[in-house]
């Protein structure tokens, strides 16, 4: 496994399981990355689904209302009409932009980078054969 | 039945099925809103709503004679309003996000077009519909607008 940035990781499933990760903050998860499960490694928690954050719109927009509940606001716009999407969050609470301009291809993948952003996660654990291009 | 601006049109059948005619505006459709239900004879829009494909009807010899779908929830489904964001031709330098409530807009011809709603799925359409050039819905009388 290698460790990349946010930025350049791709959509699929290892960047589906950082976002998992994310919300489980400070739970050890145990992955199937084959059938796209996970469980807490007390079993508190078990088989839980993995959701398409990074491909589907409806669970990456989870996110959307998930940071919003929060008072982080997403913007999400293809301002230039190139199909690359960009997104800005602001927190609400100090009116303070927490991250700007992150871009990709998809509106799902750049609303998943950007929430890993605003959970403050940098860097992708990837297996190593990944392609990052 | 009474007309009412796009931006008073709440979340509901009647405005998905002026969703549904604006996109398929080429083709003739009969929407039975009650069942969320479109009639056509157009091969091309179930090849293209392949997901909302209920059946068809045919004659007594055996030709399709219409084929029947599912009217899609665009205003209340993300991923049925992303449809429209992302592949129905008016992806214009979209731009959506929410302060109090949501907000879209497209750019068409060079001129903005926006709209608000409580929920992204509505404000995505009604911007949909003003880029079709689209100002009012017909909902029953007993609508209430808010």
């Amino acid at each position: 496994m290698k460790q990349i940035p946010i930025d350049e990781c791709p959509a699929g499933t290892y960047l589906d399981v950082a976002v998992a990760k994310a919300q489980y903050h400070g739970e050890h998860l145990v992955i199937d990355f084959k059938h796209r499960l996970f469980s807490t490694s007390d079993r508190a928690i078990s088989c839980i689904k993995l959701s398409r954050y990074s491909t589907d719109i409806a669970p990456a927009w989870e996110l959307v209302e998930e940071l919003h509940d929060q008072s982080i606001f997403m913007c999400l716009s293809d301002e230039n009409d190139l199909y690359e999407w960009y997104c800005g969050l602001t927190n609400a609470i100090d009116d303070r932009t927490i991250s700007f301009e992150i871009g990709a291809d998809t509106a799902p993948l750049a609303i998943t980078r950007a929430y890993l952003k605003a959970k403050g996660v940098e860097f992708v654990e990837v297996a190593d054969e990944t392609n990052t291009d | 039945m009474k007309r009412i601006p796009i931006d008073e049109c709440p979340a509901g059948p009647e405005i998905d099925a002026a969703v549904a005619k604006a996109r398929y505006s080429e083709i003739e459709l009969v929407i039975d809103l009650e069942h969320g239900l479109i009639a056509t004879s157009e091969t091309r829009l179930c090849e293209s709503l392949e997901s909302g494909w209920i059946g068809w009807k045919s004659t007594l010899n055996g030709e399709v004679e219409s084929f029947c779908l599912k009217l899609l929830k665009y205003s209340t489904d993300i991923t049925e309003a992303w449809e429209l964001v992302d592949g129905a031709g008016i992806q214009h330098a979209p731009s959506i996000y929410r302060i109090a409530r949501w907000y879209c807009n497209f750019m068409v011809d060079g001129e903005q077009i926006e709209s608000w709603a409580t929920t992204a799925p509505l404000a995505i359409i009604r911007a949909f519909l003003k880029a079709k050039g689209i100002e009012f819905v017909e909902v029953p009388d007993e609508t209430n607008t808010g």
